[in-house]
């Protein structure tokens, strides 16, 4: 039988996974049914020891986290090998394993579920903020080869103006907001991006290849709003991406607080700026 | 596997969404690919009989006609019905992914993905054409 081990930290629920997650004769399930009798209303799978994940573990772990659900409880993710997280992605596992970076990180922006959805609400919060940050880690990591560290979020000063020479922008619209989101790149490390997704060399910013900000960008939104409207009951609209691209490069949202995602890969430095406004 | 000699059709607006879908097809060993910006684009070379298209990877998101339009479109056309086709798409939402199985498509990718996933989901989606066709 798979072996769980199983504590109580801040009133959240830990569970360190064995180092081979995999149901044999319904040895998850059991584990799981002692689970859903606890009265913590956050538990949290951390995947330190995990190794390899097994198909035949998905069932018990989405069945988990439905029945807590259905009981207005959550369940996340820390820790997952980055080897992992395409496999998760493409399994359609992203909503079933929610990750986040700590624990710290969870109490820090995440409170017992009330059973209540969050739709059309204005919130430029961890809750709406998280999904981008890990879309973008994970984007990156599959599309282009380029395992991101993220840096701290924070808000826009109104006349600072990080050098940009590229930047893809979506709109996002939802009943209650509108804004935007754009992923902004200096040419350098725009072009070594580039390389290590499409292998191609480029000594500058050609038309021809401007369309990967917009492509890293969509992909991005598609991974976050999946979350945001499956998971936490936003109504995101689908947008397709617009690229800028061009020297000295400004972007002016319309009016609202402009958070700044910073990235660091060893392509270099890059951000993403996330800006809603109350319709 | 599909027969490697199968004429591919790699359809998205974006270019670099192209090539990488393309040079993946490759490195599994299709000799013969054609790529498409949208969706009519793409009709206009399915409907050509010139062209033999044997196996479709398109987009879901993109201007003019969507990759679930052209779906439809190939899969209402009796000439079509059993004509491979895998849809990549930036999102997963069960309401889309439920859309897409309803309307007849082999398999989906979701994007990021790497060669070695759409290798796998190519060969998925030929063993599901394989059991339809008998």
């Amino acid at each position: 039988m798979a072996e769980f081990k199983s504590e109580i930290k801040d009133g959240i629920h830990i569970i360190t996974c064995p180092e081979v997650l995999e149901s044999i004769g319904e040895s998850i399930e059991a584990n799981v049914k002692s689970w859903l009798i606890m009265d913590n209303h956050i538990h949290v799978l951390d995947f330190k020891h995990v190794l390899d994940l097994k198909q035949n573990a998905y069932r018990p772990f989405i069945l988990f986290n439905q029945k807590l659900k259905a009981n207005s409880k959550k369940l996340f993710c820390m820790n997952i090998p980055e080897k992992m997280i395409p496999q998760m992605a493409q399994e359609g596992l992203a909503q079933v394993f929610v990750l986040i970076k700590s624990l710290e990180d969870l109490k820090a922006g995440a409170k017992p579920a009330t059973g209540k959805t969050a739709p059309n609400r204005l919130a430029l919060d961890v809750e709406f903020i998280n999904p981008f940050i890990h879309a973008t880690q994970m984007v990156f990591a599959t599309q282009a080869s380029t395992p991101l560290k993220a840096g701290k979020p924070y808000l826009r000063q109104p006349n600072e103006n990080l050098p940009m020479e590229i930047a893809g922008v979506i709109s996002l619209t939802n009943p209650a907001f509108t804004g935007s989101i754009a992923l902004c790149f200096q040419a350098k490390v725009f072009l070594k991006i580039y390389e290590n997704m499409v292998g191609e060399k480029h000594e500058k910013i050609i038309p021809e290849i401007e369309d990967a900000a917009g492509e890293l960008l969509n992909i991005i939104f598609g991974q976050a709003k999946t979350i945001l409207n499956d998971k936490k009951g936003y109504a995101l609209e689908k947008a397709l991406p617009t690229i800028l691209a061009g020297e000295k490069l400004t972007l002016r949202h319309s009016v609202g607080p402009v958070m700044l995602l910073p990235f660091e890969s060893e392509a270099g430095t890059f951000h993403l700026e996330v800006v809603i406004e109350k319709v | 596997m599909y027969n490697l000699a199968t004429k591919v059709l790699v359809v998205d607006d974006m270019l670099t969404m192209r090539k990488i879908v393309s040079k993946a097809c490759k490195d599994i060993g299709f000799t013969s690919l054609v790529e498409a910006a949208d969706g009519q684009k793409a009709w206009e070379i399915i409907s050509n009989p010139e062209h033999q298209i044997g196996l479709i990877i398109s987009d879901w998101n993109m201007p003019n006609c969507t990759g679930i339009e052209l779906l439809k479109r190939v899969r209402g056309d009796s000439r079509y019905k059993i004509l491979p086709f895998v849809l990549l798409t930036a999102e997963s939402e069960g309401a889309q992914v439920a859309e897409a199985v309803k309307a007849g498509v082999d398999n989906y990718i979701i994007k990021p993905f790497t060669a070695e996933i759409l290798k796998k989901k190519l060969e998925e989606a030929h063993a599901k054409t394989s059991k339809r066709t008998g």
